[in-house]
């Protein structure tokens, strides 16, 4: 019964708690589990539309948009020429994404604005913008086809810390760093690296100016990630290219190091902004 | 320098867990951070501390548990300390290693002040 009014209720009856009690409950809420819920169903989407994305990481100034623009030329020209699209990460500024669309490959721009890297729910709305087609609609057997030996190349914000941690649902994670970075980098920024399916050592060109060890930077890199492959190239002189190339065209058979493996998770920036650069007509009809 | 967002996460998570909804404040946050994680926790309770003001953890104890990073090395057949996720064995270059230790990055548990209609308890 009751102990307050004699009402009956042996809800009511329950002890209460002693003077000046705190209550305290276990959450064990993983912090970033809603980027990887996120992370999830991009994943998914992206392989039922046969879409292989591709979440290309790198420091500032390390080459990722002259490698990309290089990359899609190549691929253009490749017979049968895959489907490509780009989505652009920087904290500001649409000059990639423009960049991109030079080259006739249909792109989005997002800026993160204070954000240091790009998120699952970022890549979401992306997504939308760059897959009008194929948008909310269950998939014709048209679309598959179309969309079939897609590649995606998301370019991330210039940081070599941040990106590690957020999965945004792609097949690969390609991180990229160039000789004159020096050949320790992989050692001071373990975790990216650690979390790379390819390791891309750029601007090889540059290499009779500098006092770079090759060796030892591939040591750097064997030392963080013993796994992934690591291929040493150059956009400017198509040097070390076709093994990119070729990475990228057997891309869809391939059992990655990881990847898919590591997800950890999402956070929503309220300050996100999303802008996209209309493809032209021209790039719109292009197969 | 992700430490900010992982901050605004917790608020935003916190803000509409059914257990913390519409709470007015917590007491105590416990955060699990691994060594493995990526995240540095000091730099997460000082962006927790800066963005907590007018939130329900301006008045809370931040208590961010760290954990080490371990595995199991089948070569040496011991526990080791490790620095990161993919390393290999620290002793003797094993590759890979197992039941790896300390990638937690968790919100624990809370606490709440006494109920203010119950101040006194029974």
């Amino acid at each position: 019964m009751c102990i307050d009014c004699g009402c009956g209720s042996a809800l009511l009856a329950a002890p209460k708690r002693p003077a000046g009690a705190t209550r305290r409950r276990t959450l064990e809420q993983q912090l970033l589990g809603r980027n990887a819920a996120t992370a999830h169903e991009n994943r998914s989407w992206l392989k039922e539309k046969g879409i292989h994305a591709i979440n290309l990481l790198a420091g500032p100034g390390a080459g990722k948009t002259t490698l990309l623009e290089q990359t899609l030329i190549r691929l253009m020209a490749h017979r049968p020429a895959p489907q490509l699209r780009v989505i652009e990460g920087d904290q500001q500024t649409s000059l990639d994404a423009e960049r991109i669309l030079q080259t006739g490959v249909p792109a989005v721009q997002i800026n993160t604005e204070k954000g240091c890297h790009l998120n699952a729910g970022m890549i979401q709305t992306a997504l939308r913008a760059l897959y009008p087609d194929t948008g909310q609609r269950p998939l014709t057997e048209e679309h598959r086809k179309k969309d079939s030996g897609s590649l995606l190349f998301i370019e991330n914000i210039g940081n070599l810390v941040c990106p590690a941690l957020w999965d945004l649902g792609e097949n690969a994670k390609v991180v990229l760093f160039s000789v004159t970075e020096g050949e320790e980098k992989p050692l001071k920024y373990p975790d990216m690296f650690a979390a790379a399916d390819l390791i891309l050592v750029s601007k090889i060109d540059l290499l009779p100016h500098l006092r770079f060890d090759l060796d030892r930077a591939l040591e750097s890199c064997r030392r963080i990630n013993p796994e992934a492959p690591i291929l040493s190239l150059s956009a400017i002189t198509g040097e070390g290219l076709t093994a990119w190339l070729d990475w990228l065209l057997t891309l869809p058979s391939q059992a990655l190091p990881r990847g898919a493996r590591l997800a950890p998770g999402k956070t929503r920036l309220a300050s996100a902004r999303f802008t996209q650069v209309p493809p032209r007509e021209a790039d719109l009809a292009r197969p | 320098m992700h430490e900010v967002s992982l901050a605004l996460e917790v608020l935003d998570l916190l803000t509409h867990h059914p257990e913390t909804a519409g709470a007015p404040r917590l007491l105590n946050l416990k955060i699990r951070v691994g060594a493995l994680s990526g995240v540095d926790p000091d730099a997460l309770q000082f962006a927790l501390e800066s963005l907590a003001e007018g939130t329900l953890l301006e008045d809370a104890q931040l208590e961010l548990i760290r954990i080490p990073g371990s595995a199991h090395c089948p070569a040496c057949c011991a526990q080791k300390t490790i620095e990161f996720q993919l390393s290999p064995c620290p002793d003797c270059g094993h590759f890979p290693l197992t039941e790896i230790e300390g990638t937690d990055l968790v919100i624990q548990d809370i606490e709440f002040p006494p109920h203010p209609l119950n101040p006194g308890g029974a």
